[in-house]
């Protein structure tokens, strides 16, 4: 999933509909990148201005880390 | 090389430059938060306990009054910080998120209440190091954590740490022993067993605490996780002081001179400079990891020796008289210089195969 898809996404679920809120998700990305439990796809510029213009915007996925992970939060937290 | 190449290289450069400036950040304030930390002994706040502690319970020996001064301290150390990252996390609207964390006991509050306790024994010993022996080897015991957190990380959180790594963090810890070994050699050593195990307490409990927090930094907020360790641990100061009191201990009877403004000024100093160090601390952890996030944060014991020198005067910030002079400034200077090589190394390290953290 695209970074602007994510933002979106989180914005709505945590009402976080601002520059500041979309900047900490961004961060909380970056951070998973780091934990192992995401990893970096594609990338390209946003000639389009999806997210930011003229920046780089990256698409992640799941590593298998983070797959077994999101199971254990399942398990532990009841989400769905 | 591409242009995309290109720019995600420097992308992972900037997130790893971002990661070592927070650790700098850290060093900083925690090295500033032992002015406020040495001031606050002599107000009366603190010496007050000492007076009303030897005069409702003189059968109490002196070395057991010192620890509950301590204790007193550490809980209102606790306080402060829990405090302040209060204002700071209601300013940046995280609130609902330190809820949300609160109640997910076992995907993330468990780990910061680990935490919490861990710090608790870390800040605690610091102290007892501190006052039964000497400052210096309080902060030298200190220094030994980032060897605690790296076993612990690369065993138990699978982070994976580069030799260069490895190499930094040694020179870092040789630094910081040169750095306060004039003090030990001159003197200012007489034996306390209690100091002893004081600075075995820091080392293992800031150790432990890397571990404990990094575990549940991976899904949660850093300044919201930092924010339930200090609640966790300023409640379990609570429940000390409030068991000490109800024991017939008068500990909790100067807390009236916190309406006194230096001595609020100064209690709010030790928490915003701990607090700030700490949320600059879990913010780099997931840039760096555990291991080197606590390696460049060690440079706490320089900027410890600099900020005492600044505001107390060289030879009370490093204890020393005319004929220790020589051998204090000296092995000061050297332990210095040898810190900042080792942070050198640590910062200059091409990291580009180390986007991920963990082990593949």
């Amino acid at each position: 999933m695209w970074i602007q898809d994510i933002v979106t996404k989180l914005e709505m679920e945590y009402d976080m509909n601002s520059k500041h809120g979309g900047a900490m998700i961004n961060y909380d990305v970056v951070e998973l990148v780091s934990a192992g439990m995401v990893k970096e796809g594609d990338c390209k510029i946003d000639e389009d201005g999806l997210y930011h213009k003229g920046k780089l915007i990256t698409c992640y996925s799941l590593t298998d880390y983070g797959m077994d992970t999101l199971c254990d939060l399942k398990v532990k937290v009841g989400g769905h | 090389m591409s242009d995309i190449e290109t720019i995600k290289k420097m992308d992972h450069k900037k997130k790893v430059r971002i990661g070592l400036i927070m650790g700098i950040l850290c060093a900083l304030y925690w090295g500033i938060w032992y002015v406020p930390g040495s001031a606050v002994w002599s107000m009366d706040i603190m010496t007050g306990v000492y007076d009303n502690i030897g005069t409702a319970r003189p059968e109490i020996d002196p070395e057991t009054v010192h620890i509950l001064v301590c204790i007193f301290l550490t809980g209102l150390n606790a306080i402060f910080c829990a405090l302040v990252l209060f204002i700071w996390n209601s300013v940046l609207g995280k609130l609902p998120e330190l809820h949300r964390e609160l109640h997910q006991v076992r995907g993330a509050s468990k780990y910061f209440m680990a935490a919490g306790l861990c710090g608790a024994c870390a800040v605690f010993g610091t102290y007892l190091a501190a006052s039964f022996l000497s400052p210096g080897f309080a902060a030298i015991a200190g220094l030994l954590y980032p060897v605690i957190g790296t076993i612990l990380s690369v065993l138990y959180l699978k982070q994976k740490v580069s030799k260069r790594g490895y190499i930094s963090i040694l020179i870092l810890l040789a630094g910081g022993i040169t750095l306060y070994s004039g003090s030990l050699i001159t003197g200012g050593t007489e034996g306390s067993v209690i100091g002893l195990i004081g600075g075995v307490m820091a080392a293992f409990g800031w150790g432990l605490e890397g571990v404990c927090a990094g575990k549940a930094l991976d899904v949660c907020e850093p300044d919201v996780g930092l924010h339930l360790r200090f609640i966790f641990e300023a409640l379990f100061w609570v429940l000390v002081l409030g068991a000490i009191t109800i024991s017939g201990i008068p500990i909790l009877d100067t807390i009236g001179e916190l309406f006194d403004p230096v001595t609020l000024l100064v209690f709010l100093l030790l928490g915003l400079s701990f607090a700030w160090c700490y949320v600059c601390w879990y913010k780099c952890f997931p840039f760096l990891g555990v291991a080197r996030g606590q390696a460049v944060g060690s440079l706490y014991a320089a900027c410890a020796v600099i900020f005492l020198v600044v505001f107390s005067g060289p030879e009370a910030a490093l204890g020393y008289d005319n004929d220790t002079m020589l051998i204090i400034v000296s092995t000061t200077i050297l332990g210095l210089v040898i810190c900042l090589i080792g942070s050198y190394l640590l910062a200059s390290e091409d990291t580009e195969g180390m986007v991920s953290l963990r082990g593949e």
